[in-house]
């Protein structure tokens, strides 16, 4: 009976711990003296001009946090609008035709009086003035294959593009005055059309699995991969100027860095974005550290900052250099970063997998015990189990904003149906002769649950647990892409950066967290095996 | 004074009559053994003796009260209970599960009463006790299943086909352990066979059950004598000489 006590004290142990750590998930203060949430969407320039409303605002005194490459249009307007970040870089065309879905009627000056205006009056929020750049789309395609076709202009693919292939970003395919528009406007309709991510499209058209991509005008990689860039010459595409967007909260509690902010309105034209896109997509340098060359170039910055960084060689991504051997060097210079990164992916991870012990365990006790509602409560469970997780995540920010807290519930969600089941049926396996005789001899419900139903049902327990701590670890890379942080910041940055080197120095760590994790679970699974009942187990 | 008795016991499964106004009784020191085919309602009746099962009509009298005014686990408690298939603790050793009842019931020495029970049953319990209910054959299974019943001196045992799964000379042997265990101890007992020939060797008063009805209650010893019909009929079939 000794051996018995001690596996359900093991039991309980575990169950107890991570209802603890469940407990002391930190929530994201809310206050009025909170930092200043500054986001970006996921590609180089974005992150760039985030970098440098940061910076800025950093320098006139102001406390800020980074939420680089939080998400696409639509995500950062929902969490603009639910006050879950401050500021972010937008383009007015972006926000005239993908948010307020109008087309572009007048220029630079007409476009962004209409969208101050409708922000304003749908949102309160505020376009601050335009930075002194327009980033419009460029479609593009390989300058050998477009000078051998003759085409210099989109008009010029009406006649050929039946023969080519397109990869376009799913931001670009998925709104009207994407792709839709343009194949409506030019009368193009390609042979094939492919949803490539920015990380892999330049890529791609160098190979060839693709002949025309949607591109930016300020994109350091159309030089990088010798592209020509088709002009636009029905004028399909609207103004695409780059300004700071300020959400009411944010007006409203620090007047003063919309004062800062303000203050770039102008100062960044198209030839410094271009340069400074280029010096992070193809030379690969931090953009923290061309941001700060940027403020500096245009007569914003503290001073030496670009000095410094032509001489920080070691931080200069190599192009050249092979991904795998360059890996192990990027992790050791990070090494700081991907330790905190870590922690807080296995924060996640225990938080949200020790809530969904402390609910689903419980859960399917009851529910052997009330098998009628077994079958409706397990569907339930896997229908969660079915909505992708990305789906899952950007469902969670109107109700629980961004941060860890909603990335906790989407993982608990998705923990509850491999511990539900496994703990149900479990229960249900466990011996049903032998609870049947020490109910005839006597033993309450209780006892037959505490003394033989769990103890022999928890290495089925215990797998289900397994399987969701791995589900889990896996899931919350993505985690990252509604700012919780963990090893999923650099697979987005890296996405967003064309990097793999990068990706890899968060898709390395995860993997091998996920075989550490199942590895360390299925001791734990050995471990609360109870003696007797299997050989090799004891 | 009769120990156990069941008076117009009826119990329903959905449209299924399983025990169509039963009456039996033992008396204090008896062994009734309840004979019939499956879905005849034995083991029904067996188990609304320790109210295992509730009945719809009808009432249970264990020693003289009726079971639905007594606490069930405690009732339990004081009934020994034996099943087909032993229905031992898997994950406890032969001494853990023997101990079972008294450990229950807080006695201190439980373990002293489980030892004596698997030696009364026949197991050695210095060789046995540590052992893992696998680690043992089907019939020394069903003696720790035994052992476990009366480790807390209980004066009435209930078993569901104690024997059923055993080999026949194993099941020989079982027999005539559990014959000597019972008479030493003046257990009053009421278990549910199949076979005719068991009833006649172990009981000490057949019921023989047909469609959740007792067709016939007698003396073993009057058995052969007084059996018609269904009864006669199981006696052919099992191949006792009329």
């Amino acid at each position: 009976m000794s051996g018995l006590r001690a596996a359900a004290a093991r039991v309980s142990w575990a169950l107890a711990l991570c209802a603890l750590s469940a407990a002391v998930v930190p929530l994201d203060a809310q206050d009025r003296d909170r930092p200043i949430l500054v986001a970006s969407k996921p590609f180089a320039e974005s992150y760039l001009l985030a970098e440098v409303f940061a910076q800025f605002l950093e320098a006139n005194g102001f406390v800020v946090e980074r939420r680089p490459g939080f998400g696409m249009t639509e995500l950062l307007m929902q969490a603009m609008i639910a006050g879950e970040i401050d500021v972010y870089p937008e383009y007015t065309g972006t926000g005239l035709a993908a948010v307020l879905g109008e087309t572009a009627s007048g220029g630079s000056a007409a476009v962004f009086g209409r969208v101050s205006e409708e922000y304003e009056t749908r949102w309160g929020i505020r376009w601050l003035p335009p930075l002194g750049f327009e980033n419009t789309y460029a479609i593009a395609m390989r300058r050998a294959a477009a000078d051998s076709l003759g085409v210099q202009a989109l008009s010029g693919l009406t006649v050929i593009a039946s023969d080519l292939v397109g990869g376009f970003s799913p931001d670009f395919i998925g709104r009207d005055d994407g792709l839709d528009g343009l194949a409506s406007a030019y009368g193009i309709e390609f042979r094939e059309t492919r949803s490539l991510l920015q990380a892999v499209k330049y890529q791609a058209i160098e190979d060839g699995a693709v002949d025309v991509i949607d591109a930016y005008s300020t994109d350091g990689a159309v030089s990088r991969y010798d592209l020509t860039v088709l002009t636009d010459d029905r004028g399909f595409f609207p103004p695409y100027d780059a300004a700071p967007l300020a959400s009411r909260a944010f007006q409203q509690e620090h007047p003063e860095a919309i004062l800062v902010l303000t203050r770039l309105g102008g100062r960044i034209d198209v030839a410094a974005m271009r340069r400074a896109n280029e010096r992070v997509e193809v030379e690969g340098r931090p953009v923290a550290e061309v941001a700060a060359a940027l403020l500096a170039e245009v007569g914003l910055g503290g001073g030496p900052a670009e000095e410094a960084s032509e001489s920080s060689g070691a931080a200069v991504r190599d192009a050249e250099r092979p991904v795998l051997s360059a890996l192990p060097r990027r992790m050791w210079e990070n090494r700081g970063e991907l330790v905190r990164q870590v922690f807080r992916h296995l924060l996640l991870v225990v938080a949200s997998l020790g809530t969904a012990m402390a609910v689903a365990v419980p859960t399917g006790v009851v529910l052997e015990r009330r098998r009628a509602l077994a079958g409706t409560t397990l569907r339930v469970a896997g229908i969660l189990q079915t909505i992708p997780s990305i789906a899952l995540l950007a469902f969670m920010i109107p109700v629980f904003g961004i941060g860890a807290v909603p990335a906790v519930v989407a993982l608990f969600l998705y923990s509850l149906l491999p511990i539900l089941r496994n703990t149900y049926t479990g229960i249900i396996e466990a011996a049903p002769n032998a609870a049947e005789a020490g109910r005839a001899l006597g033993m309450t419900e209780w006892q037959l649950l505490a003394r033989i139903r769990l103890p022999l049902a928890a290495p089925v327990i215990m797998a289900g647990i397994r399987t969701a701590a791995v589900i889990n670890v896996g899931t919350a890379t993505l985690a990252a892409f509604i700012g919780a942080g963990g090893l999923g910041d650099p697979i987005v940055a890296g996405l967003a950066l064309s990097d793999p080197v990068m990706i890899l120095s968060g898709a390395v760590p995860a993997a091998a967290l996920a075989l550490l994790v199942d590895w360390g679970l299925s001791g734990a699974e050995l471990l609360v095996a109870p003696k007797g009942v299997a050989e090799g187990r004891r | 004074m009769a120990l156990i008795s069941v008076e117009e016991g009826v119990k329903r499964y959905g449209a299924t009559l399983a025990l169509d106004g039963v009456s039996i009784s033992v008396e204090a020191g008896d062994c009734l053994a309840l004979v019939g085919g499956s879905g005849s309602g034995k083991t029904t009746l067996l188990r609304a003796i320790n109210r295992l099962t509730r009945l719809d009509g009808g009432r249970v009298l264990v020693r003289g009260d009726p079971v639905d005014r007594q606490d069930a686990v405690r009732l339990r408690r004081s009934i020994g209970y034996v099943q087909q298939d032993g229905g031992l603790i898997p994950h406890w050793t032969c001494l853990a599960n023997a101990s079972l009842v008294p450990r229950l019931l807080g006695r201190p020495d439980a373990s002293d009463c489980g030892r004596r029970a698997l030696r009364a049953a026949g197991l050695e319990p210095a060789e046995f006790g540590s052992r893992y209910p696998r680690e043992l054959s089907g019939g020394q299974q069903q003696r720790v299943a035994i052992a476990r019943a009366i480790a807390a001196g209980p004066d009435i045992l209930l078993m569901d086909e104690p024997f059923g799964a055993l080999d026949a000379i194993t099941r020989t042997e079982a027999q005539d352990t559990f014959i000597g265990l019972r008479e030493s101890a003046g257990m009053t007992a009421c278990f549910v066979t199949h076979d005719i020939a068991e009833a006649l060797r172990v009981a000490t008063h057949v019921a023989v059950m047909r469609e959740g009805r007792i067709v016939l209650q007698v003396p073993a010893g009057e058995l052969v004598d007084r059996a018609t019909g269904y009864a006669a009929e199981l006696l052919e079939k099992s191949g006792v000489t009329l």
